[in-house]
């Protein structure tokens, strides 16, 4: 697999079709992929292709300091695809400065194993996104990886353990949130891997008035997590980046699913499957059944 | 120094006596896979084995957030009323040396010029208690530079376990001595073969440390280097958050915010870093407006202006940078990088 992927980056260098290429080399620990940057046809022998390749690559795109001038390729597994399409969709990058190395993919290590230094993908150690994954294979490439997955109806129900939590008392709730954000120290690090949360200055660095308190105190944590649900309701594509980055384990995937979930089922709409639509919670129709919005 | 033997069925009495002391004990526990710092009633509450906590002890002398004073606006001015604060007296138990070795480093920036009343206090109030890491971790490095698995440094009391039932216990202030008055009858004598033992405990620990840096000409590099293409080159995959810096022991950069609406709040220290996009941003100016500027700084701190301005280097080793990083930056590899220039350069 990675074999094929550094053929495809040298030639593409080569010719000239790309100024630079955001892929996966290995880490200095124990089985471990990060994110590399190639320029040059000579280094793309350095990229590589496995189930350690957690990261969401794209949330290099919009960052100044890996911006370069001209096109770009970026490997891509399906959830991180959809990152990309989103990225398009709000007009941050455009779709014809891409070169899309699609990865097909069955699925990337949890975090629990990465830790344990497990490098083979088994039940065990499967990251828990990649069991209820829409797209195995991303919807668009310009290029694919390996061959094309299909991808199932998930094997559980995506929304299990928001079932689960909703079906406690609202003081159950409440005090099961206390004690997950209450670990919270505002690093900022879900905000950071997001490739979703590119503002140049986030609500949390507004302070002409203060919105969200700064102190990671239970009511700072609490605004700070809900405001980033809130503002990535209806984008968020579940890659699980948030989460994995977060260094207290702060399960925020289950603010975000809950969000998706609601956007899916009010309006039938599902974040980053198609960046030729509008996005959801960005588009008005003349026709719209709700009164209020006329 | 004093040295003494703790058994495992004295620790739980030295526990409750401490308690009933009126302090307060902290110590390792698990809770969801995660280990962190929390109050423990008796050794029970303390997890089997475990590496390290997910935070250093940094948490109990420079918290996450802490009230310095509160105000309220009124028509004749603005009033502010202090917050006294009392800090508990509490022993941190069950401490990894690298984490106790960051307290006599940061000692000295805090006991500056202006003295920070707050964490001296904490300080003067908390004892701690280490207990040596036999099983390092894969990202620890603490021996690179100059400490151990086994060592004393900011430590109270030191421990070192020796098999399941018998703990060494080195006195190592003055502060760790009293604990010898106050409970006589929990101390044993040390036996003959104890000390070797110990030094047997420390050289396998020591064994598994599986990263070195050769720390030597580092600082000199860094002092000759403040422009220099490597800083582009190990912060370009940098995503700027703050991971790192919020659980490394040493980095100790703080934020004082207003918090509360137009008639009354609270104003409080909070963490903040140099990795984040705003730390130095100025009405008319960042110098810092690139994640390689920042990036650098975090180095330069570390490894040049500490040991410029108070002596010792501002990293013990702990790992927890390597470990938390979302993106697989690794300062072991960036000192290497660092090593091979300073190598190269005596070639030339």
């Amino acid at each position: 697999m990675s074999r094929e992927l550094q053929d495809k980056a040298k030639e593409l260098l080569e010719k000239e079709e790309v100024a630079q290429v955001i892929g996966y080399g290995a880490g200095t620990r124990r089985s471990r992929a990060r994110p590399i940057f190639i320029t040059s046809p000579e280094e793309a022998s350095q990229l590589i292709w496995t189930p350690a390749c957690v990261n969401n690559l794209a949330v290099y795109l919009t960052r100044k300091e890996t911006k370069v001038p001209g096109r770009v390729a970026i490997t891509a597994k399906g959830c991180d695809a959809r990152a990309l399409f989103v990225l398009i969709q709000e007009k941050q990058i455009r779709r014809e400065d891409l070169n899309i190395i699609g990865l097909a993919c069955r699925g990337v290590l949890s975090k629990k194993a990465l830790d344990q230094g497990k490098g083979d993908l088994d039940e065990e150690t499967l990251s828990a996104k990649c069991k209820v994954c829409l797209v195995h294979t991303p919807v668009e490439f310009d290029f694919l990886v390996g061959e094309k997955i299909d991808s199932p109806e998930p094997s559980s129900d995506p929304y299990e353990v928001i079932a689960d939590l909703e079906s406690r008392s609202p003081e159950e709730r409440w005090e099961y949130w206390q004690g997950e954000l209450s670990r919270c120290i505002k690093c900022y690090a879900c905000r950071q891997a997001c490739p979703l949360c590119y503002c140049n200055r986030c609500i949390t660095e507004k302070s002409i008035p203060q919105w969200i308190e700064k102190s990671p105190h239970a009511r700072g944590n609490l605004a700070w997590n809900i405001i980033r649900a809130f503002h990535l309701t209806g984008r968020c594509v579940g890659c699980g980046e948030c989460e994995r980055a977060c260094p207290m384990d702060i399960p925020l995937m289950l603010l975000n699913q809950k969000m998706a979930r609601e956007v899916k089922e009010q309006f039938g709409y599902v974040a980053g499957m198609n960046y030729q639509m509008e996005p959801a919670l960005a588009t008005f129709d003349p026709k719209d059944h709700e009164d209020f919005i006329r | 120094m004093k040295e003494k033997i703790l058994s495992i069925k004295n620790r739980d009495k030295l526990i409750q006596g401490l308690r009933e002391k009126g302090f307060r004990v902290y110590g390792p526990r698990e809770s969801e896979g995660i280990i962190l710092f929390g109050e423990i009633q008796s050794s029970s509450d303390l997890p089997p084995q475990y590496t390290n906590s997910a935070h250093s002890i940094k948490e109990f002398f420079l918290p996450p957030h802490e009230p310095l004073l509160s105000y309220e606006v009124r028509k004749e001015g603005i009033k502010t009323h202090p917050l006294d604060q009392y800090p508990i007296p509490s022993v941190l138990y069950g401490v990894r040396p690298c984490d106790a070795a960051y307290l006599p480093i940061i000692d000295k920036v805090f006991a500056w010029e202006e003295k920070d009343e707050l964490y001296l206090a904490r300080r003067e109030k908390t004892l701690v208690i280490c207990l040596a890491c036999e099983e390092p971790d894969e990202a620890c490095f603490c021996a690179s530079l100059g400490y151990s698995p086994t060592g004393k440094e900011g430590c109270d009391i030191a421990l070192t376990p020796l098999d399941d039932k018998r703990l060494f216990a080195e006195f190592v202030s003055e502060k760790g001595e009293r604990l010898l008055a106050e409970f006589p009858d929990l101390w044993e004598e040390i036996r003959p073969d104890d000390e070797k033992r110990r030094a047997e405990v420390e050289k396998e620990a020591r064994g598994k440390i599986r990263r070195q840096v050769e720390m030597e000409g580092i600082k000199k590099w860094l002092d000759e280097h403040f422009e220099d293409p490597l800083w582009e080159e190990i912060s370009r995959r940098c995503i700027g958050c703050g991971a790192c810096y919020y659980l490394c022991p040493t980095c100790h950069c703080f934020d004082i915010v207003d918090e509360g609406n137009l008639w009354r709040g609270i104003r409080r220290r909070i963490w903040d870093t140099c990795s984040f996009g705003h730390f130095t941003q100025m009405p008319a100016h960042q110098p810092r407006g690139s994640q390689d500027r920042r990036y650098r700084q975090r180095i330069m701190h570390k490894f040049k202006y500490y040991v410029d301005r108070f002596g010792p280097i501002a990293c013990v080793g702990c790992g927890r940078c390597i470990e938390v990083c979302p993106v697989g930056i690794d300062l072991t590899e960036i000192l290497a990088k660092i090593k091979e220039r300073v190598t190269a350069s005596a070639k030339d």
